[in-house]
């Protein structure tokens, strides 16, 4: 019998592997990224995590955008900023520059890092349904507040770049090679954006309804309008930021702060200056700003790297009653037993016993009262009031020359640090344009204005190449080809669109 | 012939009619397994819940493994017992991968696969991208304990996240609250996450909730400030005692006469004390530094009165007394967990006698580690370096010795918060908070590995495989 039993087992192998192939079940997936964002915590975490770009990447190099190496672009190419080490930043502190250099690089992946995380974010709070449309409208604002101040950056150090909005991440294609976009299609968008963001987002966080914590750091009206005014300025349609920066004096909620060195000790986070800053708590989220502009050697402010300094000629042009003057580190006795001081003359050798710096550290970020912990709590004001003030006195300005006005809101700022007040009289349209644009360069020197306030009133060739002439440097810098800086290489190598034949 | 031939028809018609048999009752009716559908557990991105229907009541779990690796990284979920309409989860899951896997269903004894299916787990989203990055891997080095266990950590920061990383910086399971931030978060033996949560508005580690959570992420309790007898501010640590009560730190404010020493008539002082709760908010025991302490002995008590007594760790001594540290005095105290009464203070001005060496004086996550020495973390403000200590305590002896200590790099210095929790005999795992790294060292201070964190985390308490098992399987 034996033999037979296969006669046996076949049948039930066979009705065995018959059965189980007819009760393959129905497989449905949901797994798609469309369902990223569910809650209004995930909204949230989400907005939250674009205003964390403003300081670069989540880990590591806690010195990025805003919070250091934006300043590379805005300042060290400029007569304000100096940088004594070599290399990237010390090509763009002699104003030479090409499109292998690492600064600029980092700029632009940083800022592109900002409007990615902002367009994925508007992309999915636009459809969701578990947030109000109130809510709704003021996260997508705050996002495109945020955005809108990253494409602000681009084109004022490139010009025309790639448009990317939350239209490309339904369709994302990685390997596209997109042409770039002209400056007044990417400021149509700005102002179209901010135009909202002013009409959406609230003056003030007090009594919230949203974020129930008065969250002073987040996008407001003021911001929004601020932003607006700044676009109109540099395309020099001086009525337009004329009537913007009333509007936001016509808040009635922001002042000057009473003094211009307590305005930037570190533990003034927000006040009633402060538009929109990029915040940082030294216990939580703390930046390497004093690291980078700390002085060197120094007795109190210990440990570090005077990287990012002011030009001792720069430094040299405030008048001595100027309160602005002491927010500098000029002489001090160092820890290295030398007095560190200024040369007397281009190139000194020093006494013995004496050090000669290259540049003059600011105390601008580097609060010799605050931290002493290797990450710091200070901030930076992208958006200040006094630059509303001096922005509508240029506004004014250029639309019909010196007037009260002007003069006044100008003396504004200059009275807070007992600057010498400026007399109408002394002053044509002319003479008054280069008068606000020193005045911009003492108020805001690093602070991520410099290139642009000279390139919009035609004076960077002239007071670059005077300031290098004068240490004696070539006369490097070229107008138009220096507008804007050549798009950086390892991207130029990925999109052949990104055309570096006018700009290097 | 004719009788082979019947022979042959009949053992073939039994053999019919046995497999069929078998076929409906293993297979027919067990094994049918109607619907898979594959999507986000909660929406979390990386747990995925498969709702699997079958025709009849069975039991059933899955197998997964990534496709690219293979059976052999092959995780199970939990199983489904009895149903016909299974809800499992699937853990361990890394962001963008493909995965296999197939559904087994169990009935009688007997077990049915199906095919093998797959699924892509989604990205993470943007704000938990990037947020851990290991940066001095030297893989050989670094104990097993240690690759397969995972680190703790919490954001404490609105939306609040807790975290759980693994060596390789790769986050591997993470938990979102709504509206209020993680403050201070701790694993328990019931492998649940027991944490105090707090607004924006509160400081660092101060909070007014209680939440714990379970591994697949289900609230397991959840109390909130004012419910019964919890009406304290709440800070710095939250335990789970034996009974499965809760053992937090709150702040005990008082009304003082503070007019002899520059205050007012009605001022209030401020310390800090040990609260036991039951699961429903209810008090079971209390104490206060208020009553083992006068705060008028203080000369500087006016200026101090807003945080006299501001305690920083509580853990529990090997005879469940609770041993608690302060950051004002920088002593370490053990507290009798029934009397209240203070058994000894360590540290400076302390009752019992320290060697020379013995020179901390902010300590933080103070606990008895595996070992039975007392190890904690110092932040070393005076010295500018931060620094391990395990000490050996000798109650009848009325002294301490030092079992090992450390100082870690300058570069690491980190002058608030922190943690040191062992990791076998030979490594700790160091948590340097403001610096926002988390560091492995041996007990010479020597680094063999670090991970850099967007967060500076409170603490990273360090959870070994058998502690995670069996939900997570680093």
């Amino acid at each position: 019998m034996k033999k037979y039993i296969f006669l046996f087992i076949l049948p039930m192998i066979i009705l065995q592997y018959s059965c189980h192939k007819s009760l393959d079940p129905k497989v449905y997936s949901s797994l798609t990224s469309a369902n990223a964002f569910q809650t209004r915590s995930d909204a949230i975490a989400a907005v939250n995590a674009v205003y964390a770009r403003l300081k670069g990447p989540a880990v590591g190099d806690n010195f990025d955008y805003w919070t250091v190496r934006h300043f590379a672009l805005t300042d060290l190419t400029t007569d304000v900023g100096h940088c004594n080490y070599g290399g990237d930043p010390g090509q763009l502190s002699l104003a030479l520059w090409n499109s292998a250099n690492g600064l600029l690089a980092e700029d632009w992946r940083q800022i592109y890092k900002l409007i990615s995380n902002a367009n994925n974010a508007i992309f999915n709070i636009e459809p969701m349904k578990s947030i109000t449309d109130g809510e709704r409208a003021q996260f997508l604002s705050e996002i495109k507040f945020l955005r809108a101040i990253a494409y602000m950056d681009l084109t004022d150090a490139w010009g025309p770049v790639i448009l990317a909005t939350e239209k490309d991440i339904a369709s994302p294609s990685y390997n596209s090679q997109p042409p770039v976009s002209s400056v007044a299609e990417i400021e149509d968008l700005l102002i179209s954006d901010l135009t909202t963001c002013a009409s959406t987002l609230p003056v003030d966080y007090q009594s919230n309804a949203i974020y129930t914590s008065n969250d002073v750091g987040r996008a407001t009206k003021g911001s929004a309008l601020t932003l607006l005014a700044k676009l109109y300025l540099r395309r020099h349609d001086w009525q337009k930021a004329a009537d913007l920066t009333k509007q936001v004096m016509d808040l009635n909620v922001y002042h000057l702060y009473p003094s211009y060195l307590g305005l930037f000790k570190e533990d003034n986070k927000w006040c009633e200056e402060n538009i929109f800053s990029v915040l940082s708590d030294a216990n939580v989220n703390g930046t390497e700003l004093l690291n980078h502009f700390g002085p060197e050697s120094h007795p109190v402010v210990e440990n570090r790297w005077q990287y990012y300094a002011v030009t001792w000629d720069f430094y040299n042009t405030f008048d001595d009653a100027d309160e602005r003057k002491a927010c500098f580190y000029p002489e001090y006795m160092g820890v290295d037993g030398l007095i560190h001081k200024q040369p007397p003359t281009l190139g000194a050798s020093p006494p013995p016993g004496e050090f000669y710096m290259a540049d003059v550290a600011t105390k601008k970020y580097a609060d010799s009262t605050g931290s002493t912990t290797y990450y710091d709590g200070h901030s930076v004001d992208i958006l200040r009031y006094a630059d509303v003030l001096l922005s509508r006195a240029e506004a004014l300005n250029e639309l019909n020359g010196p007037s009260p006005e002007a003069i006044s809101l100008i003396n504004e700022v200059k009275g807070r640090s007992h600057a010498k007040l400026l007399d109408i009289a002394d002053y044509n349209q002319s003479t008054l344009r280069d008068a606000i644009l020193q005045e911009r360069g003492w108020e805001f020197f690093y602070e991520g204005k410099r290139r642009q306030d000279l390139i919009r009133m035609n004076k960077y060739d002239v007071l670059v190449n005077a300031y290098l002439n004068r240490i004696g440097q070539p006369s490097n810098i070229v107008m138009p080809k220096n507008q804007y800086f050549p798009y950086p290489l390892n991207q130029v190598n990925v999109n052949p669109n990104l055309n570096n034949s006018d700009r290097q | 012939m004719l009788k082979r031939d019947k022979a042959v028809c009949l053992i073939f018609s039994v053999g019919i009619l046995i497999g069929l048999l078998i076929a409906c009752n293993s297979g027919g009716e067990a094994t049918a397994i109607k619907e898979i559908h594959i999507g986000l557990h909660k929406n979390n991105h990386l747990q995925i819940q498969a709702d699997v229907l079958t025709a009849g009541l069975c039991n059933a779990f899955i197998e997964y493994w990534p496709t690219g690796e293979g059976e052999k990284k092959k995780y199970v979920s939990l199983p489904s017992l009895n149903k016909d309409k299974h809800s499992l989860l699937l853990l361990n899951i890394s962001p963008h991968t493909s995965y296999s896997y197939r559904v087994i269903i169990e009935k009688n004894g007997t077990k049915t696969e199906s095919k093998i299916y797959n699924f892509e787990s989604v990205d993470l989203p943007p704000w938990l991208q990037d947020q851990f990055k290991d940066t001095s891997v030297q893989t050989n080095r670094l104990p097993n304990e240690f690759k397969n266990g995972l680190m703790l950590m919490n954001k404490r920061e609105t939306p609040g996240m807790l975290y759980l990383v693994n060596y390789e910086g790769k986050l591997r399971w993470y938990h979102t609250i709504n509206g209020t931030g993680f403050k201070v978060s701790h694993f328990t033996k019931d492998k649940t996450i027991l944490s105090i949560l707090g607004t924006n508005d509160e400081p660092t580690s101060y909070g007014s909730e209680i939440l714990e959570v379970n591994l697949t992420g289900d609230t397991i309790l959840h109390l909130k400030k004012n419910q019964n007898d919890f009406r304290y501010t709440i800070h710095h640590e939250i335990l789970k005692n034996d009974k499965g009560q809760l053992v937090t730190i709150y702040a005990d404010k008082r009304i003082m006469d503070l007019s002899t020493v520059g205050g007012s008539a009605k001022d209030t002082v401020t310390g800090d004390g040990i609260v036991i709760l039951d699961t429903t908010g209810k008090e079971v025991w209390k104490w206060s530094v208020f009553d083992v302490i006068d705060p008028l002995k203080d000369p500087a008590i006016n200026k101090n009165k807003k945080d006299w007594m501001h305690a920083n760790s509580l853990n529990f001594d090997k005879d469940s007394s609770f041993i608690i540290s302060f950051y004002n005095n920088g002593q370490i105290w053990k507290v009798n967990s029934h009397t209240g009464a203070i058994e000894w203070k360590l540290g400076k001005g302390g009752t019992l006698r320290m060697p020379n060496e013995c020179n901390f004086t902010q300590t933080h996550a103070v606990h008895i580690n595996p070992y039975g020495s007392l190890l904690f973390f110092d932040n070393g403000v005076e010295k500018k370096q931060s620094e391990v200590y395990a000490l050996k305590i000798d109650e009848k002896g009325g002294r301490v010795d030092i079992d090992f200590h450390f100082k870690l790099p300058k570069e690491v210095y980190n002058e608030r918060m922190g943690s040191a929790y062992m990791i076998n005999d030979t490594t700790v795992l160091c948590c340097c908070s403001k610096k926002h790294i988390t560091v492995l060292a041996n007990k010479k201070g020597q680094l063999f590995w670090t991970l850099n964190s967007a967060i500076p985390p409170y603490r990273a308490q360090f959870l070994k495989e058998e502690e995670v098992a069996p939900y997570l399987k680093p």
